[in-house]
């Protein structure tokens, strides 16, 4: 293991770590014995691969890795048999909720349909003892439409109040991670305060759901299927629910191709499963077709915050969005014109090197866009290191390629035009403008700084 | 031996701190140096001895580590233990500082510019390596890749002759080479073979071959 501070002749490079493919968990260097070596070899040969927003031991500490790492397939399986044994006390209701970006790994995977993936995955799970499958489409709908309402708001501020404009999109764990770590408050404040769609599916189903299902939120035990191994870590945030509950809102986060493991190991093929139909949050009532938000490649905020700023501030309707890909192809641009003007001048940043030059940019005051849908992945999150790597740790193009069209294929759906989502916002949060509704939907970010080392090294 | 060099002038440069590196401009008139007082001291040629022509302090908190001048001639990049790599713009009455390239997590060892003056690379031992596009008339530099192949601190990076290939040497015994591929930048090669820290790399003007020093007690010459 890379030893951060050494300066001694007599660090061992027996220590060194082997994988040099992968962008692995590379523990935080310790002077300690041996102890805590355990625990390092166990995250490096563990190959989480989190997104290079996280690569460095700035953004995550052992404890978290540790935490990250007990996120897998034994801790699964161990829900699973406890609910088994006898032993009533422990018996969890075990609900899985499957990622939108997920879904289409799974049908260019098998080659099936994405609606055939969706219920071939849940009669899997189901199988294997899962109660609840939900689709997080839900949680996206409020994610957005509340992420539409707080550009609007803060547009209508931008005169008033420095931080109010660029925003900043808030669902990548991996850029809110680096941004809370490494960058300052220059940067935070300036990120969307809508909770991202995982966060706000803990919500809904350690919330909404338990208490519908007259269950308390700990005797639930919510999985997460996700593209990504840095939801992980964003399963590890808290927030007052949780102090509130007694109970994190994500148990555990899955990644694609852990499922995709477990599936193997258990010598199951995705074409022998039985199709069930997901689950929705409400009782009775199964999901129907998948249905997903607009946008290319992405979770759908850049565009639905566009369209709606659009209409809002400019009475404008946007049918199609135009993007332009600036000097790669992750750093898109989308604007609008009014009366021969740019009124509105949005962007798609992808990729950590993209995410630099923006942060430079903001630090220079030369950063002139409204709104901007921050990813850590290049190619957005069908890319995400849970699914779209291949064996050798280098991203599977046909495979992601495939993934695309099947996701493009999807139909698209306003979240304005979920009823569900209205009538939750009117019966479980009492308003859309309510309390209930700020502090159930909203999170905050802060700026923590590192203490840093000014000692020269002396090589 | 008839080979042999003989000193012409010793100079103390950086007083009370190390030198820790040189470099020739293009032209040959000028060498630049940097150390351990935190600047970047510019010497040329004065009668028979070599005098100090400026000193660039204020550009970093923290021993700059290395010094790389363009193609041209007329930027020098520093790079340093504080984090940050500094273009300098060299005019009639010295250098300013017209850039300031952010980013590495932490010490900064080496920088280098491609020999088309258009693109910049800077190592750390936050184990990536970043290539920098130039942008002349803007004076402005952008960051066009991360790439974090090496799994350890990176201690040197240097530009093939002619092509846009870029090597670095790494405390994980390996140099890796790099380019273009589509939009982005990936590690095209790994040279396997030193059994300790590869310290440097140097390629051969012809650009056929590539010799790194390692702390293997080892020279190893590749060749394609």
């Amino acid at each position: 293991m890379k030893c951060e501070n050494c300066s001694k002749k007599e660090c061992s490079k027996k220590q060194k770590n082997d994988d040099t493919q992968s962008t692995s968990v590379d523990a935080l260097s310790s002077s300690d014995g041996s102890e805590e070596k355990n625990e390092f070899d166990t995250l490096a040969n563990a190959k989480i691969l989190l997104s290079d927003c996280l690569a460095c031991d700035s953004c995550m500490t052992l404890e978290e890795g540790a935490r990250v790492f007990q996120q897998n397939q034994k801790e699964f399986f161990r829900v699973l048999n406890l609910n088994k044994k006898c032993d009533t006390s422990k018996h969890k209701v075990l609900a899985v909720s499957l990622c939108p970006q997920s879904l289409p790994y799974f049908a260019a995977k098998f080659n099936l349909s994405v609606n055939e993936a969706a219920k071939r995955l849940c009669g899997f799970l189901k199988s294997l003892g899962v109660h609840y499958v939900f689709d997080t489409t839900i949680a996206a709908d409020f994610s957005i439409l509340e992420s539409q309402r707080e550009f609007v708001q803060r547009y209508q501020r931008r005169n008033q109040e420095e931080h109010a404009l660029p925003m900043f999109a808030s669902a990548c764990p991996g850029w809110i991670r680096y941004a809370e770590r490494v960058l300052t408050n220059l940067v935070t404040s300036h990120i969307c305060t809508a909770k991202s769609p995982q966060q706000i599916m803990g919500s809904l189903v350690k919330g909404y759901f338990a208490r519908q299902q007259n269950l308390s939120p700990d005797k639930i035990f919510h999985v997460v299927v996700a593209p990504c191994y840095d939801k992980k870590l964003e399963a590890l945030r808290e927030d007052f629910y949780t102090a509130l509950y007694n109970s994190a809102e994500v148990d555990c986060v899955l990644t694609s191709g852990e499922i995709v493991q477990i599936m193997e190991q258990n010598n199951v093929s995705m074409k022998d499963v039985t199709e069930v139909a997901v689950d929705s949050l409400f009782d009775g009532l199964k999901e129907g077709d998948v249905v997903r938000h607009d946008g290319k490649r992405s979770d759908g905020y850049l565009e639905h915050i566009f369209k709606h700023a659009a209409k809002e501030l400019f009475g404008v309707d946007v049918k199609e969005i135009t993007y332009k890909a600036l000097k790669n192809k992750d750093f898109q641009e989308v604007t609008l014109e009014k009366d021969g003007e740019t009124v509105l001048r949005f962007a798609a940043a992808y990729g950590f090197r993209n995410i630099q030059n923006m942060v430079l940019k903001l630090k220079k005051g030369k950063f002139f866009y409204h709104f901007v849908e921050v990813l850590a992945c290049p190619g957005g999150c069908l890319n995400g290191k849970g699914q779209a790597q291949s064996e050798d740790g280098k991203p599977d193009r046909a495979l992601l390629a495939q993934m695309e069209e099947v996701y493009t294929a999807i139909p698209a759906r306003l979240p304005e035009s979920n009823l569900h989502v209205q009538r939750m916002y009117q019966d479980w949060l009492e308003g859309m403008d309510s309390k209930k509704a700020q502090d159930t939907l909203h999170t905050s970010y802060s700026a923590v700084n590192q203490s840093t080392s000014s000692l020269d090294i002396k090589w | 031996m008839p080979e042999a060099l003989s000193l012409l002038c010793r100079v103390s440069a950086h007083p009370e701190s190390r030198c820790w590196a040189l470099a020739w401009s293009p032209s040959g008139a000028l060498l630049a140096s940097c150390g351990g007082d935190r600047t970047v001291r510019i010497w040329g040629r004065e009668g028979s001895g070599w005098a100090c022509r400026a000193v660039l302090a204020d550009g970093h908190q923290r021993t700059v580590r290395r010094v790389a001048w363009s193609p041209c001639g007329q930027f020098l990049a520093s790079a340093s233990f504080d984090g940050t790599t500094c273009v300098w713009r060299r005019h009639e009455h010295g250098f300013e500082v017209v850039a300031t390239l952010e980013g590495h997590e932490n010490e900064v060892k080496s920088v280098a510019w491609a020999p088309s003056g258009s693109l910049l690379a800077t190592c750390s031992r936050d184990k990536s390596v970043w290539v920098w596009e130039v942008d002349e008339e803007e004076q402005e530099f952008e960051c066009v890749s991360v790439l974090s192949a090496h799994s350890q601190d990176v201690k040197h990076v240097v530009w093939h002759p002619s092509q846009e290939l870029l090597a670095s040497a790494s405390y994980d015994d390996t140099v890796r080479l790099y380019r273009e591929d589509e939009d982005d930048w990936v590690c095209c090669a790994t040279l396997e073979g030193h059994t300790s820290t590869v310290w440097a790399v140097a390629w051969e003007r012809s650009g056929q071959r590539l010799v790194s020093c390692s702390d293997d007690r080892t020279l190893r010459v590749w060749q394609r």
